[in-house]
Order: C-alpha cells, then structure tokens, then sequence
C-alpha cells in the first residue's frame, strides 16, 4: 500500500499515518501487561488521542495546504495579468505607433520629391537659359568668328552637359521613394499582423506572429530595391539599358 | 502640331525630368500619378505615346500596360517602360504585355528621346 505525500489525495489513510504506531505500542503495552480492563483501556485511550490529534494535524494541514494553494494561484493571475496587460499594451503603442511613422515617412517622401523637384525645376530653367546664350553665341560666332566667343560658346557646351549629369543625378530621388514606400509596405504590414492577432482574443498564440516569415518577407523586398539600386550611376559609367522588343 | 506623350509615374521629380527631356524635343506631355489616374485621363484623349513607371501604387505599370492594349482606340499606342526594375521577368512580363520598348532608370535625356523617336516620328 502506498503511502499518500497529500493528505488531499486520501485523507482518511493520511490522519491513520500516526495512529499505527499507536496501535502498535497499545498492543505491546496489553501483550506485556497482560490483558486487563486497564491496559485496554489504556491502550484504546491511546489510540483515541492519537486519532484526535491526527485529525486536528489533518485539518490544520489541510487548511495551511488550502491557503497556500491561493496564494500561488493568487500569484499566478497577477503574473499572467501583468503579462496580458503588458501584450495589450504592447500591441496597443504599436497600432498607435505606426499611423504616426507612416505619416512621417509620407511628409519624408512629399517634402524630398517637392525640394528635388524645385531643383530640377532651376537646373531646366538654368539649361534653358545656356541653350539661348550658346545659340546666340553660336550666331554671332558665325558672322565674326571672336576667339572670346568661341570661348564663351565652349564654356557654356560644358556646363550644359554638367547640368545634364546633375539632372539625372537628380533621379535619385525616385530611389528614396521606392525605399519609404517599402519602409511603410513593412509598417502595414506589422500593423496588419497584430491587428489580427488582436481580433483573436483568447485564442491567440506565439505561430500567429510568424515573425521569421514577416522578416524575411520584408528582407527580401528590401533586396529586391538594392539589387535594383546597385546599378552604375552617371558620369564614367553609363547606366541606361535602352531595349527594344 | 506637337505629337502628345504620357508618362506615367508616381514620382513628380521623375515626371518632370521626363517632362523637361521630352518639352525639349518638341514634344506636348499629359502627366498620371499612377496606372488608375492614366486610364481616367487617356480617355478619348489624342495620345501617340505613353512613357510608363513599372512599380507604381493602386494600379503598377505591367496591368496597365495590358489595360492599354485592351482599349480599342489605344492598342496600336507604342509603350516604353521607365523603370528601375532589373528583374528579367518583369522585363518579359512587360514584354508580354504588349510595351516596345525597355529604359532603365537613371536615364540619360538621349536614350528616351532615341527610344521615342523610333517609335513616332518627332
């Protein structure tokens, strides 16, 4: 017979624990005394008291076991209440979060295409201006052949073919476009996420975050626009690729 | 009479350095944001060629291309993608969709206009 390490498992054979050695001794205290109305009584006296201080030690036990089980249930809601708390509040500054990050990107992307654009505008406007004086130039070179206009002429030819490399320079900003549009795909995508795992209350669970698939997803856009971006720039190396089909 | 071009991107500097090459050549130019907005305005416009961006929001450049080509008045209309996309297939995708021709962003002046006066006379 197994003996029980919780009285809640089997109480009755758990209050008999310390009454068995108590019968043990009565029945040596008869056998030695010799059977008579006092070591009986004697002996089952023993055992009476041994059974009512079982079942006090019982009940006190099972009390002290009963409290402590509150406590650390008490203990346990409190830690997973912080925990949920702490999730909600989590996922709650990120919703918030991300609005404000996508607006700044967008201010980011209006305010650089607006400043480049306000650039080119000049540099056109600047270019228009040199193609007047060099077709000016080139009339009155025409007609007098002057070594200053001839120069004048050459100067203005190569700051032309410099304003063209800055105007193409320029198209950088359609690179910077492309990477705040994928910083704010990336950020809708978060979004996205934990609003679903949100919609899910109870259920959720740590598989619905998919956090290797959502970063490699957004890794790999990334990659895309540096592959496409590591291409030559301007100057030495040219970098159109002009196709027919 | 000037000979009008689309060009389609959602980038406004990129629009206008495209605006500012094509103007240059003599050239009328009708402005879209993205594929959506480019539908809206060729409607019963005069066009003899659309420049269009690939990677664009609400509709990208290779559905519009094959929106283009559905159109009756609009499917002989001669196509250049303006991208910066490397991928090749994206390039047969667009290829496929029915565009003449293929300029990779940065572009030099030179090799748009080159493109587009292969396609219409200037």
């Amino acid at each position: 017979m197994r003996i029980p390490d919780n009285p809640n498992s089997n109480p009755i054979l758990f209050a008999l624990i310390p009454v068995f050695p108590s019968i043990f001794f009565s029945l040596i205290l008869v056998w030695q005394q010799g059977i008579s109305s006092t070591s009986v009584s004697f002996a089952f006296l023993m055992i009476l008291f041994s059974l009512v201080g079982s079942y006090f030690i019982l009940v006190w036990h099972t009390d002290q076991l009963e409290k402590l089980d509150n406590y650390h249930q008490k203990k346990y809601f409190e830690g997973l209440n912080m925990l949920k708390s702490y999730t909600v509040e989590l996922e709650r500054l990120l919703l918030m979060v991300e609005p404000k990050l996508a607006e700044q990107i967008v201010a980011a992307k209006d305010l650089t295409e607006q400043e480049v654009s306000t650039l080119i505008r000049r540099f056109s406007t600047i270019n228009q201006e040199l193609k007047h004086i060099f077709e000016f130039a080139d009339l009155i070179v025409d007609d007098e052949e002057s070594e200053e206009l001839k120069n004048i002429k050459s100067s203005v030819g190569k700051i032309r073919k410099e304003l063209d490399i800055v105007l193409e320079t320029l198209q950088f900003q359609d690179r910077v476009s492309q990477i705040l549009a994928l910083v704010q795909t990336s950020l809708a995508t978060l979004r996205d996420n934990v609003e679903h795992i949100q919609q899910q209350g109870q259920d959720r669970h740590k598989k619905m975050l998919n956090v290797e698939e959502v970063v490699s997803q957004i890794q790999n856009q990334y990659e895309t626009v540096k592959q496409r971006n590591s291409r030559p720039t301007t100057n030495n190396q040219p970098s159109d690729d002009l196709t027919f089909f | 009479m000037a000979k009008t071009i689309m060009i389609v991107d959602d980038s406004a500097s990129m629009r206008q350095v495209v605006g500012i090459a094509l103007r240059d050549a003599g050239y009328d130019l009708i402005e879209a944001a993205d594929g959506k907005e480019a539908l809206k305005k060729l409607d019963g416009t005069k066009i003899h060629l659309i420049v269009s961006d690939i990677n664009m929001p609400n509709m990208d450049g290779i559905t519009f291309v094959k929106e283009v080509k559905q159109h009756p008045k609009y499917k002989f209309t001669p196509i250049i993608m303006l991208t910066t996309e490397v991928n090749q297939a994206k390039k047969e995708a667009a290829k496929e969709a029915g565009a003449k021709a293929w300029v990779t962003k940065p572009f030099q002046p030179k090799n748009l206009l080159e493109a587009v006066s292969k396609l219409i006379a200037p």
